[in-house]
């Protein structure tokens, strides 16, 4: 079935747990905000200078321009902190918030029933906004458009963990998976798969020097800053993994799309999401550190970079038990409290003298 | 063989010579303005105390905060590690060092060979710092060499609630108003930095023996302070400000010799 338009509104959203495939079947085009602010300061007006700095940053780039390409947002009830950002935003930033969805914090059967029950909620919120209905086709074919699109991903994980894909490519077409129209965005992550099988090395010619570096599992909220990788991999250590919105903690199995019913589809959406990868905001702690450890086994880390937003509550509540398993599984694990993307003097030293207290051991 | 260790900090920069094992020189000299012109300023220093020529250098490392900028090292290394080695070096027993410098402070928990094995450093934030310091000793009319004997002289130590320098620095003016005398507020402040310099320690563990490094390592004051909030002896080399520059030069010789 055709989606409604391919120009309808665009909606911001500050969580992964809202499946954009809802949005997408509503004529919506879902778009994952990323903070872009200049003067982040602007954010105190509203917030505290101690409050996270990845919440007062987002504000901030809403304030300092407007951002006229995003025409709705919708908040989720992940913490206190998206919880205040929403009650901030209604005052004071001047684009509409179509919906506040809770998300459970456990993923049992009843959990999920009742996330599928909040989605069908959700979709009625959007429908009174856009005029359009929410159908079994439609959401048939949104649930279709991100499987392809989470097929091209993982296909591109495989060569970037292969060392075919550098780093940083593969992170820009991973941001732009979650800030493009979904199906402009698999055209251009195809043309990039395309492009790797006509020019893939077999496996014996694949670049295994960078493998002889310190390998790292990065763990952030929605991303490591930018300035964080390039700085690990200018010393030629090599990031592995990176457990974070961007990548780990997007669902990344196909959600099943041949359900009957509404129900069926909501509740798939609804199970797909709650069961992705565990984020702090989970009840089961014990679940999250049993995932990082397996996973840093899983692609032979050597150490862990945890590059939290200073003052970002559940991240660094979580930070002593993580550090703990890390320790008991013989990995090391450094912290970074970073304001912004840009990284101080101390965090440079920070980072390198981690790198050489790894190579030293 | 010769090798150079240069540590190019916030406030000072120094360069040592050394040949196998022996430091055949070193220098001292203030920043300013240029990492890279103090670098190599301080390194034609030490290169004419040590009556060498900078062409018999087989290997240069350079640390410090200004390390990126002196482009004409073989190798740059953090100061976390050449604090190690550097320490490890004067007094193999050493399980912990603390530097003070000028910016910075930082904690590395020291293995064998010199190895960090674990490090602690402050934030962007000049408490617990060198400046911190700088910032009071302006405030009261006092060089900065005269504090720690002013801090020793004091009966008791006025209490400094902030950690903040620039809150500080008001809450010594109020002290000064109030009646506190300059042995008071100056033990005050050595013992504020020495209590922010001992929380960041305890989230690397203290092991003794402790080394204590950098610029402030000269203020018996903070010596005292900080002995006493940690409750071990601190070992202050004849030079704590070489230290870095040293373990520089141990790895430049590492380096050359593989």
């Amino acid at each position: 079935m055709k989606a409604y338009t391919d120009n309808g509104p665009t909606v911001g959203l500050f969580s992964s747990f809202v499946p954009r495939e809802l949005l997408f079947a509503l004529g919506c085009v879902p778009v994952r905000v990323f903070p872009t602010a200049t003067k982040p300061t602007l954010a105190e007006m509203y917030l505290p200078r101690n409050f996270c700095a990845l919440t007062r940053n987002l504000l901030a780039s809403f304030l300092e321009e407007e951002r006229p390409r995003i025409q709705a947002v919708i908040f989720t009830d992940d913490d206190d902190s998206s919880r205040r950002l929403r009650d901030v935003w209604a005052e004071y930033v001047p684009v509409p918030i179509w919906g506040y969805l809770e998300v459970p914090r456990t993923n049992d059967s009843l959990a999920i029933r009742r996330f599928a029950s909040l989605l069908a909620d959700l979709s009625r919120e959007i429908e009174s906004h856009t005029g359009n209905k929410l159908t079994v086709g439609h959401l048939r074919s949104a649930i279709a458009v991100y499987n392809e699109q989470r097929h091209l991903l993982e296909s591109l994980k495989a060569s970037w963990l292969r060392g075919n894909l550098p780093t940083l490519l593969y992170r820009n077409l991973r941001r732009l998976a979650l800030t493009e129209h979904p199906q402009r965005a698999n055209e251009a992550l195809q043309h990039q798969v395309n492009a790797m099988s006509a020019s893939m090395p077999s496996e014996v010619q694949v670049n295994k020097a960078t493998d002889a570096g310190t390998r790292l599992l990065l763990i952030a909220e929605l991303a490591t800053p930018t300035s964080v990788v390039r700085q690990i991999e200018s010393t030629g250590a090599r990031v592995v993994t990176e457990v974070s919105d961007l990548d780990e903690l997007s669902v990344a199995q196909q959600v099943p799309e041949k359900g009957e019913t509404l129900e069926d589809l909501l509740a798939s959406l609804a199970e797909a999401h709650l069961t992705k990868p565990p984020a702090p905001r989970t009840r089961a702690i014990r679940r999250r550190l049993d995932y990082l450890a397996q996973l840093a086994r899983d692609r032979g880390a050597h150490a862990v970079i945890c590059a939290y937003s200073k003052f970002c509550d559940l991240p660094l509540a979580e930070y002593p038990l993580l550090q703990a398993e890390m320790e008991r599984v013989g990995i090391p694990v450094l912290l970074l409290e970073l304001e912004d993307e840009v990284l101080s003097g101390q965090h440079r030293t920070r980072i390198e003298a981690f790198l050489e207290m790894i190579r030293h051991k | 063989m010769y090798v150079a260790g240069i540590d190019i900090g916030s406030t000072s920069g120094e360069a040592l010579i050394l040949e196998d094992e022996r430091i055949v020189g070193w220098s001292i000299v203030d920043t300013g303005y240029s990492s890279r012109r103090a670098a190599e300023e301080a390194l034609d220093l030490a290169l004419s105390h040590s009556g060498i020529e900078r062409t018999q250098l087989q290997r240069i490392v350079a640390t410090g905060y200004g390390r990126v900028a002196v482009d004409f090292a073989h190798q740059q290394v953090t100061e976390i590690t050449c604090y190690a080695r550097g320490a490890y070096f004067l007094h193999p027993q050493v399980q912990t060092v603390i530097d003070i410098g000028g910016q910075d402070s930082k904690v590395v928990a020291v293995g064998a060979g010199g190895r960090p094995l674990d490090f602690a450093m402050n934030d962007k934030c000049a408490a617990g710092t060198g400046r911190f310091l700088e910032v009071i000793a302006r405030a009261l009319q006092l060089s900065l060499p005269e504090m720690g004997d002013w801090a020793l002289r004091a009966k008791q130590a006025a209490e400094i609630s902030s950690t903040c320098t620039v809150f500080a620095e008001s809450e010594v003016v109020t002290l000064v108003a109030e009646g506190a005398t300059r042995e008071e507020i100056v033990a005050g402040i050595c013992r504020s930095i020495a209590r922010r310099v001992a929380a960041m320690a305890a989230r690397v563990g203290v092991e003794p023996p402790v080394m204590f490094a950098g610029g402030v390592a000269r203020n018996c004051g903070v010596v005292r302070a900080l002995e006493e909030a940690l409750g071990h002896p601190l070992i202050v080399p004849e030079e704590p400000q070489i230290v870095g520059a040293l373990g520089a030069a141990l790895v430049a010789r590492d380096g050359a010799t593989t």
